[in-house]
């Protein structure tokens, strides 16, 4: 996993074809590696007021903009940090096992063609975790903070 | 009920015609959100407003694309669109979508209602939903006929020509009417449905011109037409497969000097297209295939020569895109394009017309297209790309076009060069 976020932050000099092909090959390794393991997200905390346990087929429905309330019938708010960062990056791959690119296509299909909307950005995990508390039916994301002890952290479940 | 949906959308779309002012309101808007919209669309409430620019330069050796394309290059292809939703409650949800396109004589950037719906969410569960939407919908047509006209959702300046063609762009990009929608969530991923039932936009000389190949005194008139998609998403993300299918009908009402018809004409298109896309963290693979088919009935033959009365065309891409990091992509694309699948190389059809006294090139009847691109991410607001194509045929080129050209080439390449911003 890290050799992948390594890899991509690296603006590339492009004549380096060999090791450019041996990073795809590493690539598709580590790939696998995702699909088959859980054990990086220890370090994503996702967390609402609302539900204690998600499938996390449930939290990529969430965060696909296709679910609009919870069980209990209230709206769901989702936000999300810059999804140029690594933060959000890392969330995608680590928690909701999606590509970025592939959460922003969706959210863009929805927007411009009427049928969703967009999540709401938060720029700091500060703010995130004060947006999320004063929301009712929100849900978010931190990496680095600690949440406070009034937020349910969710526990996903793989 | 549908009908008078569909009658009222026309008046709101009559009026935004008289509001020429409004699309130059939009660029100005649009201007003035550039600096402050860096981390997010205008979001107040449960409001939100968005909206997207692209303005390309076409550049061609033979055969003119969006405008004068041959020569110094034509800048005739311009997007603009600027839309708003708002979430009444949490199953109710208003969206609208203002669409102003330029290209080449195709469309002349007057402001078009793109959508407008009203979504009502029966059942939202995790497992299972259902929803219904009425008035202008985006017909689900593939992977990119609902944001066709947005950049950022594409990968490419110009999508596949094959399938994504200019020609009966008006009557497949959205329709008005009812869709009913649902999705399944399952262990192995995600199922999504979509039944339509519309009113296609038949309206405007671009049918005329796509359909009977000029201007024509009648009318184009809607009939009720059908249209569904269904879709999986694997639940581990990579591989999406979609199975969609339209069934168009509109009807041709001759006007009173058009004496060589003794009915109505009666149009029937339908298509199905298989589409696959399959993702990994750098590599993305995409095919579709299509088919397609188009029967005329009651049309004089001064109008439908006997060969075109009924025909089946065949089309279908390859693509591969390669992001070498967060801000380069490259992407390849191979797009083939037969008007007739049983006659590919149009020699049947280039025979039978000059029996008829007309004499067509055969390679007006397919179109394959290779494509190489760079794209370039300036950041999540802004892109820019350039294409190179090397096509050979010219079944999908805009005859509008190319109204003053003696002939059309059979090989003939083109740059395209894009910028695009989007909130």
């Amino acid at each position: 996993m890290k050799l992948g976020l390594k890899y991509l932050n690296s603006v590339a000099c492009f004549d380096d074809i060999l090791s450019r092909l041996f990073t795809i090959v590493a690539m598709t390794v580590v790939l696998f590696s995702i699909s088959s393991s859980n054990s990086f997200s220890q370090d994503v905390i996702v967390y609402s007021n609302k539900e204690p346990v998600l499938a996390r087929n449930a939290l990529r429905t969430i965060y696909s903009m296709r679910l609009q309330t919870w069980p209990d019938g209230s709206e769901i708010t989702v936000f999300i940090l810059d999804p140029e960062g690594e933060s959000h990056r890392k969330f995608c791959l680590e928690v909701l096992n999606i590509f970025p690119y592939q959460l922003q296509r969706i959210w863009d299909v929805l927007v411009f063609s009427g049928t969703g909307q967009a999540p709401v950005v938060v720029r700091t995990e500060q703010e995130m975790i004060r947006r999320v508390k004063a929301t009712p039916g929100a849900i978010g994301y931190v990496i680095e903070s600690e949440v406070p002890s009034d937020v349910k952290k969710i526990s996903i479940n793989y | 009920m549908l009908k008078k949906l569909a009658l009222t959308i026309d008046t709101i779309t009559k009026m935004t015609k008289k509001m020429k002012n409004l699309r130059n309101l939009i660029l100005i808007l649009l201007l003035l959100l550039l600096p402050g919209s860096v981390y997010s669309a205008l979001d107040y409430k449960n409001a939100q407003l968005h909206g997207f620019i692209m303005q390309s330069y076409v550049k061609t050796n033979k055969n003119n694309f969006f405008g004068s394309s041959t020569g110094k290059g034509s800048f005739d292809y311009t997007e603009i669109g600027v839309n708003g939703s708002v979430k009444l409650s949490s199953n109710f949800q208003l969206a609208s979508q203002l669409l102003s396109r330029r290209a080449g004589r195709t469309d002349d950037g007057e402001i078009k209602l793109d959508f407008a719906l009203a979504d009502y969410r029966i059942i939202d569960k995790f497992k299972y939903g259902l929803g219904l939407r009425a008035g202008r919908v985006k017909n689900p047509i593939g992977f990119y006929n609902e944001t066709r006209d947005v950049s950022f959702t594409r990968e490419s300046i110009i999508l596949p020509q094959s399938i994504y063609f200019e020609r009966t762009r008006d009557v497949s990009l959205s329709a008005d009417g009812l869709h009913l929608y649902g999705y399944r969530q399952t262990r192995f991923g995600m199922f999504n449905g979509q039944l339509a039932t519309v009113y296609p936009r038949v309206t405007g000389i671009n049918t005329e011109y796509a359909l009977l190949g000029g201007v024509k005194p009648g009318a184009f008139v809607a009939k009720p037409s059908f249209g569904g998609q269904l879709k999986f998403e694997s639940s581990d993300s990579r591989t999406t497969l979609a199975l969609s299918h339209v069934n168009l009908f509109m009807e041709y009402d001759p006007a009173d000097i058009e004496t060589t018809f003794t009915t109505n004409g009666n149009v029937h298109f339908y298509m199905t297209i298989f589409s696959l896309k399959y993702n990994l963290l750098q590599w993305s693979f995409t095919s579709e295939y299509a088919q397609r088919s188009i029967r005329f009935d009651g049309f004089p033959s001064v109008y439908i020569p006997d060969p075109l009365r009924s025909t089946t065309g065949e089309s279908f891409y390859f693509q591969t895109v390669y992001r070498l990091n967060y801000k380069w992509n490259l992407i390849a694309r191979y797009d083939v394009l037969y008007s007739d699948k049983n006659d590919r190389d149009g020699e049947t059809f280039v025979q039978s017309m000059s029996a008829l006294g007309a004499n067509i090139e055969n390679h007006s009847r397919y179109a394959k297209d290779m494509m190489f691109g760079i794209q370039f991410n300036i950041s999540r607001h802004w892109e820019s790309r350039l294409e190179l194509h090397a096509v050979d045929g010219s079944a999908w080129i805009p005859a509008r076009d190319n109204l003053n050209e003696p002939v059309l080439v059979r090989k003939w390449n083109m740059i395209n060069m894009s910028i695009s911003y989007q909130f």
